[in-house]
């Protein structure tokens, strides 16, 4: 049996399949067609069908046991406002909440701008209604649902050809009585149409994010629906025990059914697969706390994982809209290899957020770039080869990215070229660095005891630069740097989530309420990974609160201490959480929770890489050439290695440059690096830390 | 590399780094602080300042207390010279030494490196309440400076890192909820702590003497971009006149009066001529109309950049002592926002002649700070709610203004709560929170439309203060464009509308009971250009989403709506009547005359009056200037019948007007601006 991945990505959809009888693994590329992604993963899937078949050496005996996809379709749809026509349904008083929100215009670098234009509501003033009924902050009914008004609208819905309706009523996570009802009724009265009850997409107090959230999930819904519908019954066909799990952006995977009703879930989980491969990767070479960096052509994203656990935000942003969904911790910064390098005319350096893309591209890609990018200035420096691209043009490229080069330098006033691209590629550096202080010491850790795991095309490049700045002494590049979220997507837990709202004192009377809670959460996560197949030995539960200083207005999340539960030992825990991220703690005050978290998980079932010595060699190195590499140090002749030739376990000092399908690692000097058993190159710094 | 020598691309990573410590101090303040004003409003700073007192790096997030921070540093360095010790922490709120209003308190804490000074963070950060006559501190009618709360001259409350006790006691002591400010202090010294280990990072990996050179590179390139910016304006001086409400009922208006004058790559920006300071809220020490002045010329000229010192060397501002805008003990300082939001309307028209492609209509001028304080029978224990709802936008030369939403010279942060937060910690009902009809200014392009707020009170009674501007003088329109709707306060008690204060938008405590309804409604922008050339189809879609009643569509743009259409024939009627009912006058300059606080008259024989509709002495009434932003003027009269067709102005509109005498300048209503349906 099989167990494939498919990540779908802007310019490329990747998939990885591990064979369980062979235990190997294989990878390939095909570009994403766009408007057409089904195709694609179809596409991907015969490939890798007739691939194993191949293998296997027996056509048609090919079993795929799970396919595990991450698709940016939702995300996409939000992003080009491709999605359904939706409603929505709100309290009396309340139908322009969509548009005012809490009065932020939810855009950066709009302070000082008198042109700034807020983007139109997803859904305009004639789809929103105020509905009749009204209950209060303790669930209590002060109005019933008016089902005679509420019928009436379900006319106007109707007139309007709505496809999806968004309802939101005000304390709805404490009780859901009336969304239920107008569900219910909707459904009776709109067939088909996508009907989306707030407490069921974030069951937790503040209506606003509660309401972006919900409508973002009726404005994707029936588009993801058709979509997920057609891919199940393409992969149904010849394949009848296959299963197929989607990817959240909680970083764990959901059932197909699961992605049909709360897709909204699946929104911004492009690089949840990434680092969940990447803390399963460090956790297997023994590292607990790891930062990720994916490096790709437009962006990086970043994230810390502390004690081998992913750490999950539920503030998030999409379209200026709050996104109010579980989702792996992690910032982006746009400083990738295509980011374009620029003098104001101050003379100041400059190095994105703008990216040449994939098309111009680069200078180097010969496509009509004409602007350099981080990935010329790589080039120019030697670190990175054009050979596999571009074949035999390089000389005339070179002379245009050298010519690029030589005007950059001179608006900034910097008189060699070499020293103007190592400028470019530290300022990309600089940003990258920053990105990590924010999600590292600024919330508490220190970057220091973790190792950085490195991986999307430009990731390996540039690792040790970065980690030189945080003074990190070990960098890891995985396997298939350059296709790691599609096996993230194989290594991924299978999760829900649940939460509950409390905003109860932590104190021994009120801590048997917060028990019955996580109980109550335990046993719904429990029915839901039963309805999905699983049984309870094989499900596990992790519980956290959300804490806070009563007075303040945003919460840590803690994680619940052992049974039995004692007000007093999850008051330690937050005032220990709290003086570690913030400095300072005060025991003396009353503290809050505000939620009660649980979530559901069953973990993957997929062993780590091996590292292969490759057939008909005697497991010796390949060179592939020697070349001249700019460093800071000077110019070196420098070994350029192979990936798949190195011995393992068999450490070389750098400088040396390591080049492998979809991406080059550079060792630089004072660092040396060792292949490991399960393919994973370790880069070490030789030195001790400046 | 010589210490003092910075290659560029270290400088780059050094201001990279020092922005990336402001930005982590804002992270750990908010994720900590009690003040919902804090944590919610965003209302602080978090710099990084010199041994001089020189803004090095600040991250743009709230541009606020620009220059109330440097001037509180350099405040300390003058009393305690000599004296400034590692582990010392320093507190500020006098408004006359550079603070804002009492609730700003500016935390200063001295970053040492091997003995040597290095630079100093510091955070300004609004309290929830610091004492004086109402619920929160600020109210619509405090006169003096004692009914602000505590005034804390710059002010040792740690020495070489011990607390000093009894000092911060006795602070806390006449402040209410201490346990929450207490609170604000710790997230105040944890945030100062952060980023002392943060600087010292720095400086031991680049060495102190690279981040001092580099420091001063980054203030000359801030300087050189300013510079150059200025260099590209015709020299010459333009201005504008700006009105604030009656501070109190009887009283007049206040006036901001903005002059400026560019010379080669420098500018200065006088308001000589604005009102002296008043016997209400309505003042502010020195730093705060800098601030705003700062704000608009930062807008025009160089937005998008990082601020520090340089950005203000090519600037110099000049505020008359003891105006309101650069008040004397003992006046009251609690509208230091509504003095920041006058001075920024006052340059926002003067720039928008110099640069009328970047100009938009005005904004809704102040804070519209709302407090609702009770006892909430649920735990008998005391609520106070706190809102300062935003307004609509300006409209500009290409696009109509947005809705409900922080402007230009605001942080982009709620002004409003979760309703489900609100109903958890107060005795209140939200029963209304909606899109303002009517209230946009009308134009070519119109103005934002504000927002209704409406609370319903639970508890057996209740307190409500409101400090609010622009509820008389509305926010104006440019280049013919109308006002927005006043920003206005009402509280419905049995089904009727009452005003809770005889001076519209001064509150101070006025007594709720139960089942009341307090109503917020914020002021929709200025428009842009005639509302007659706006396309009736854009007119008619507002109609259709319910933002813009019929009546006023056939009022202010003459359009009219029939059974969801757009009638050709009587909209053309329609708007050639209103051209033919404009009333044109020619400028006739005459002497300054003498009036009360030199509001700008504007005098008109009886016939000329009856003209403009039911109109007498005293009356405000708009001349629509070519130049950009109208006039406002006080009719003054009368005028002899002989000049029945001319509008008699002081020698000084001409500047504002940039009309020559005899040329021909359009006089209307407020009410046929925009306000309210017919």
């Amino acid at each position: 049996m099989r167990i494939i991945g498919i990540d779908i990505g802007g310019t490329f959809t990747d998939v990885v399949v591990y064979d369980e009888a062979t235990r190997r693994i294989t990878a390939a590329k095909a570009l994403t067609r766009r408007g057409d992604e089904a195709a694609s993963v179809l596409e991907c899937l015969e490939e890798a069908a007739a691939g194993a078949a191949g293998a296997a050496g027996a056509a048609g005996a090919v079993g795929i046991e799970r396919v595990v996809h991450g698709t940016t379709i939702g995300t996409n749809a939000i992003l080009e406002r491709r999605g359904a026509r939706a409603a929505v349904l709100a309290t009396r008083g309340f139908r322009d909440l969509l548009e005012i929100g809490r009065t932020r215009r939810m855009a950066p670098n709009t302070l000082f701008d008198l042109s700034f234009r807020k983007p139109a509501p997803l859904v305009p003033r004639p789809l929103r209604f105020d509905v009749e009924e009204r209950v209060d902050a303790a669930g209590e009914v002060l109005e019933p649902l008016a089902e005679p008004a509420l019928r009436s609208i379900a006319e106007a819905l109707a007139r309007h050809e709505v496809e999806a309706v968004a309802v939101c009523y005000l304390h709805s996570y404490a009780n859901p009585a009336h969304e239920e009802a107008t569900r219910t009724l909707l459904e009776d009265a709109l067939p088909g149409v996508f009907v989306s009850p707030s407490h069921e997409v974030v069951p937790e107090y503040r209506e606003f994010e509660r309401l972006t959230t919900t409508v973002l999930n009726a404005f994707i819904g029936p588009l993801l629906d058709r979509y997920l519908e057609m891919l199940e019954n393409a992969l149904r066909r010849g394949n009848d025990e296959a299963k197929l799990y989607i990817m959240a952006s909680s970083g764990g995977v959901m059932p197909l059914a699961r992605a049909r009703r709360t897709p909204v879930q699946t929104v911004l989980s492009g690089p949840a697969g990434g680092v969940t491969a990447g803390v399963g990767a460090a956790r297997a070479a023994g590292f607990g706390g790891v930062i990720t960096c994916d490096m790709g052509g437009t962006s990086t994203d970043v994230c810390l994982v502390h004690d081998g656990q992913l750490r999950i935000t539920v503030d998030n942003l999409i379209g200026s809209m709050p996104l109010k969904v579980p989702q792996v911790d992690m910032n982006t910064v746009g400083a990738g290899g295509g980011s374009v390098a620029w003098v104001s005319p101050e003379g100041q350096i400059h190095v994105g957020p703008r990216s040449a893309g994939s098309s111009p591209g680069p200078i180097c890609y010969g496509l009509g770039g004409r602007e350099v990018t981080v990935t010329d200035a790589n080039l120019w420096l030697g670190r990175l080869a054009m050979r596999r691209r571009l074949g035999g043009r390089i000389a005339p490229t070179m002379e245009r990215v050298e010519s690029a080069i030589e005007a950059l330098a001179r608006g900034a006033g910097i008189d060699d070229t070499h020293q103007m691209a190592a400028g470019v590629v530290r300022i990309a550096v600089a940003r990258m660095v920053a990105s990590i202080r924010e999600i590292s010491m600024s919330r508490g850790y220190d970057p220091r005891e973790c190792v950085l795991m490195a991986f999307g095309g430009a990731g390996p490049m540039h690792a040790t630069t970065v980690a030189d700045e945080l003074g990190i002494d070990r960098v890891l590049v995985p396997k298939f740097p350059g296709n790691f979220s599609a096996w993230g997507l194989l290594t991924s837990e299978i999760r829900h989530d649940f939460a509950e709202t409390l905003l109860v004192g932590c104190t021994p009377d009120t801590i048997n309420r917060v028990g019955a809670s996580l109980a109550g959460l335990r046993k719904r996560a429990r029915e839901r990974l039963r309805e999905d197949g699983f049984t309870d030995a094989a499900i596990t539960c992790r519980e956290t609160l959300d804490m806070r200083y009563l007075g303040q207005a945003f919460e840590i999340p803690i994680p619940v201490p052992e049974r039995p539960l004692s007000a007093e030992a999850v008051l330690a825990e937050f005032h220990r959480t709290y003086a570690k991220l913030y400095g300072h703690a005060s025991e003396d005050q009353p503290v809050e929770i505000v939620n009660a978290r649980l979530a559901g998980i069953v973990p993957a079932r997929v062993p780590a890489p091996v590292a292969e010595a490759p057939a008909g060699n005697g497991g010796g190195a390949r060179l592939i050439e020697r070349r001249r590499v700019w460093f800071d140090e000077g110019i070196d002749d420098v070994p350029v290695h192979d990936r798949g030739y190195i011995p393992v376990d068999a450490p070389f000092r750098g400088p040396a440059v390591i080049e492998e399908t979809g991406a080059t690692t550079v060792v630089f000097p004072g660092w040396s690096c060792r292949r490991d058993e399960r393919d994973t190159l370790h880069l070490v710094r030789e030195a001790p830390s400046p | 590399m010589n210490a003092g020598d910075v290659d560029a691309i270290t400088l780059e990573l050094l201001q990279e780094t020092l922005v990336s410590v402001v930005r982590e101090m804002r992270a750990n303040l908010v994720a900590t602080a009690y003040s919902s004003i804090i944590h919610e409003a965003h209302d602080f700073s978090c710099v990084l300042v010199d041994g001089e007192g020189q803004i090095v790096a600040q991250a743009e997030d709230n541009p606020s207390h620009i220059f109330p921070v440097p001037w509180s540093v350099r405040e300390m360095l003058t009393h305690f010279e000599g004296d400034i010790h590692p582990g010392d922490v320093f507190l500020h709120n006098d408004p006359y030494t550079g603070g804002t209003h009492l609730n700003d308190i500016a935390m200063i804490f001295p970053v040492f490196v091997e003995d040597k000074l290095a630079l100093f963070p510091v955070v300004r950060a609004h309290w929830g309440d610091v004492g004086g006559t109402t619920p929160g501190s600020i109210s619509g009618k405090s006169t003096e400076i004692f009914h602000d709360g505590i005034r804390i001259p710059i002010l040792k409350v740690a020495s070489r890192g011990e607390l000093v006790r009894g000092v911060l006691d006795l602070m806390f002591a006449n402040m209410r909820v201490p346990r929450e400010r207490r609170g604000d202090f710790m997230s105040t010294w944890g945030t100062c702590k952060v980023a002392e280990r943060r600087i010292r990072e720095i400086a031991s990996k680049y060495g102190l003497a690279t981040v001092r050179a580099a420091t001063g590179r980054l203030l000359d390139r801030a300087e050189r971009r300013m510079r150059a910016r200025i260099a590209a304006l015709p020299d010459g001086e333009y201005a504008y006149e700006h009105y604030l409400d009656p501070p109190a009922s009887g009283a007049d208006p206040v006036k901001a009066c903005a002059t400026i004058k560019v010379h080669g790559d420098s500018l200065t920006v006088d308001l000589a001529g604005s009102s002296a300071q008043v016997f209400g809220p309505g003042n502010s020490g020195p730093a705060n109309a800098a601030t705003g002045v700062f704000i608009v010329l930062k807008t025009f000229l160089d937005p998008g950049q990082p601020i520090n010192h340089g950005n203000f060397r090519p600037i110099d501002v000049r505020i008359p002592e003891g105006s309101f805008l650069n008040a004397r003990y003992p006046a009251s300082c609690a509208g230091s926002s509504e003095v920041r939001n006058a001075a920024i309307s006052a340059v926002l028209g003067a720039m928008g002649q110099l640069a009328p492609e970047t100009m938009a209509g005005d904004i809704k001028g102040t804070s519209n700070h709302t407090y609702i304080a009770g006892d909430d029978p649920r735990d008998d224990e005391p609520y106070l709610f706190y809102e300062y709802p935003a307004g609509g936008t300006g409209a500009t030369a290409h696009a109509d203004g947005n809705s409900a939403v922080r402007n230009f010279a605001e942080g982009d942060f709620g002004s409003i709560q979760p309703a489900e937060a609100v109903e958890h910690t107060c005795a209140l009902l939200v029963e209304r929170c909606e899109i303002r009809a009517d209230s946009c200014g009308a134009g070519r392009y119109r103005g934002g439309f504000g927002l209704r707020r409406d609370l319903r009170v639970l508890s057996e009674t209740g307190l409500l203060s409101i400090a609010s501007d622009k509820n008389v003088v509305p926010p104006f329109g440019v280049m013919g464009g109308g006002a927005g709707a006043p920003n206005e306060f009402r509280v419905i008690r049995d089904g009727r509308e009452i005003a809770p204060s005889e001076t519209p938008g001064k509150v101070a405590g006025f007594p709720l009971r139960r089942g009341d309804v307090v109503s917020l409604r914020s002021s929709g922008g200025g428009g842009w250009g005639d509302p007659l050339d706006r396309d009736p189809d854009e007119v008619l879609a507002d109609v259709r989403d319910g933002y813009l009643t019929r009546g006023m569509a056939k009022r202010d743009y003459g359009v009219v709506v029939d059974s969801g259409r757009v009638d050709g024939p009587a909209t053309a009627a329609a708007r050639d009547a209103l051209r033919r009912g404009r009333q044109e006058f020619r400028v006739r300059y005459e002497d300054e005359p003498a009036g009360s606080a030199g509001l700008r008259r504007c005098r008109l024989a009886d016939s000329a009056m009856a003209r403009l509709s039911p109109l007498a002495p005293g009356d405000l009434v708009e001349i629509l200037s070519p130049a950009g932003a109208c006039l406002r003027a006080w009719v003054d009269g009368p005028a002899a019948e002989a000049d029945a067709g001319s509008v008699g102005l002081g020698r000084s509109a001409h500047r504002i007007l940039r009309a020559g005498e005899g040329s021909p300048v359009r006089i209307r209503t407020l009410a046929d601006g925009a306000e309210g349906p017919e």
